[in-house]
């Protein structure tokens, strides 16, 4: 049975004593051919695409990919610029709100992606691909 | 490139706010360069070739992805300026509170040209060839779910409350950036990809309103936050930088559409006088009529002109369709209060009689402006507009003016020259 999302654990370890909020940074978030939709949620490891967004203390944000719409292998005029629009780039979410429904003496805080299209649909979670996730000092 | 000399300064409107004629012009212009072969680059399928299949020039999520757009969506209006100099292009607000799905302009199948003939609307698809020489294809929409527009747009708001330009641009979840994704992936269709978007007419209106919500941003918290990088970025195939593209209306000689309504300040007559001896001091109460300030307050401002500054310092609380307010109306928690300006009060003059009484300067001085001159003063109603609602007979501003000690006094200490409500839809 194919996934629902993907859920991560984040290590909380300062985040908590930062005086100007916590934002949760997701590096070398990959490109998609088609676009999509990626809800965040802490804290909720069961949420999928029938999960409501408005009212829910446990959502964050959500991430929208621009679909680049290139065919593999890249058959382009200009190879080089073709490139450029799959490059990963990096996203952060204000998670200020969210820790302050941590409890004491929590080690990681639990982070879920739920990859849906624009009819609300639930996608494959494997969509979803970045790097490195961590957990940052507000601006 | 140096400023531009803008003898006319073009005003690009909401497209639901179009008149029937300004509709046919811009539709007429659209379905004339969307005639001209892509080896012509006046073409609407040369323009939409740059972006990306097969030009690849957009940059996103890279530098370069507001100031690139900006150059780029004046490409295209050039092109149909170069057809009818009286058309602009529109914007499409789907960051819109009341925002209701495609706009009726950019779905009707015909409409009847300025020579009274019914014709396909070439704003609601566009038949292309990318790559060339592979089969023809005509652009499609897919629309999502309505919620999810209006989410969008809230998104989008939120993203005028970010205060650098790296996190408005790109970095932040709630950067116009990522809401921009959304929306193409709202759209659907050819949209929601970057290799065909631009082939699709409402690509343009999309980006104006992108572009319109950068200029807002920008006249909130100005160009210092923008990294060197941005500003020397070439914003290939188009001959200039970043730095040339700041300033919509000094640069690029448009802007975006708004309502301004003005009130003079109210005389102080020796009835108003005698009043204020009999009945105390008074806040002030201004009524703006809804045609003077636009259909729709996406955002908007009100400004006390040319203000003199006074001796004593003063706590303005503005309070919007609360006519009633006074001194004791609370200002937490009250929609209807939307903010207080604080006016700093000059004091006592040291200077010889007439060191405080500010002149008008003549053209080559060079000296320092007086300390006092006047100033405008704006406070944003936004926030309090989307809360407390537009009334039926318009918007009224109520002012009460209050002293250090926190008391009442007359609005009639207050020397301007009027007041704007300065609204954009």
């Amino acid at each position: 049975m194919q996934e629902k999302n993907l859920t991560l654990g984040v290590p909380i370890g300062e985040a908590l004593e930062s005086v100007v909020g916590v934002r949760l940074l997701v590096e070398g978030l990959q490109r998609t051919k088609e676009s999509m939709a990626i809800r965040v949620f802490v804290n909720a490891p069961e949420a999928d695409a029938e999960t409501p967004v408005e009212g829910n203390p446990n959502f964050v944000g959500t991430l929208y990919l621009y679909g680049h719409g290139q065919e593999e292998p890249v058959a382009e005029e200009h190879p080089e610029r073709a490139a450029a629009q799959r490059l990963p780039y990096d996203q952060h979410l204000d998670l200020s709100e969210q820790l302050r429904l941590v409890g004491p003496g929590s080690q990681k805080l639990w982070v879920t992606f739920v990859a849906v299209d624009f009819q609300d649909r639930g996608l494959d979670p494997e969509l979803i691909q970045f790097q490195r996730l961590s957990l940052v000092p507000g601006d | 490139m140096s400023d531009t000399r803008c003898t006319l300064i073009r005003v690009r409107k909401n497209i639901n706010n179009l008149s029937a004629k300004e509709l046919t012009k811009f539709r007429d212009a659209m379905a004339a360069i969307q005639a001209l072969p892509r080896s012509d680059n006046r073409s609407f399928e040369w323009v939409a070739a740059q972006h990306g299949c097969d030009q690849q020039h957009c940059p996103h999520h890279r530098p370069g992805f507001l100031t690139w757009h900006r150059a780029y969506i004046n490409a295209l209006e050039m092109n149909l300026r170069a057809v009818d100099p009286d058309v602009t292009h529109p914007y499409w607000d789907w960051s819109a509170a009341d925002a209701d799905g495609l706009p009726k302009a950019y779905t009707d199948k015909t409409y009847v040209n300025a020579a009274g003939k019914r014709k396909p609307n070439p704003l609601r698809a566009y038949t292309f060839e990318c790559p060339a020489g592979s089969p023809k294809a005509t652009t499609s929409r897919n629309p999502g779910a309505k919620p999810r527009l209006a989410q969008l747009g809230e998104q989008a708001r939120r993203s005028l409350a970010l205060n650098s330009f790296q996190a408005f641009q790109d970095t932040s979840v709630d950067a116009i950036q990522n809401s921009h994704d959304g929306l193409h992936g709202w759209v659907g269709g050819s949209m929601a990809s970057i290799s065909f978007a631009a082939y699709d007419p409402i690509f343009y209106a999309h980006h104006a309103n992108v572009d319109r919500i950068w200029a807002a941003w920008q006249a909130k918290f100005g160009n210092s936050t923008m990294p060197q990088l941005e500003m020397q970025l070439k914003l290939t195939p188009w001959p200039v930088q970043g730095r040339d593209v700041l300033d919509t209306k000094r640069q690029l000689c448009y802007r975006y559409a708004y309502g301004v309504a003005f009130v003079k300040k109210p005389r102080v007559t020796a009835a108003a006088l005698e009043a204020l001896a009999d009945e105390g001091p008074k806040p002030l109460t201004i009524r703006f009529s809804p045609a003077k300030v636009g259909k729709a307050f996406d955002s908007a401002e009100l400004q006390l002109r040319n203000l003199h500054f006074p001796e004593e310092s003063y706590e303005v609380r503005v309070f919007v369709n609360d006519p009633q307010a006074n001194l004791e109306t609370s200002v937490s928690g009250n929609d209807h209060y939307a903010g207080s300006l604080n006016i700093f009060g000059h004091g006592e003059c040291y200077g010889a009689p007439g060191h405080c009484d500010p002149v008008p300067r003549e053209p080559g001085d060079l000296r320092e402006e007086h300390h006092l001159t006047p100033v405008d003063r704006s406070i944003d109603l936004t926030p309090a507009l989307r809360l407390a609602g537009p009334e039926k007979g318009g918007v009224s501003v109520t002012l009460v003016v209050c002293d250090t000690d926190g008391k009442l006094v007359d609005h009639s200490v207050l020397s301007y020259d009027d007041i704007a409500l300065i609204s954009r839809d």
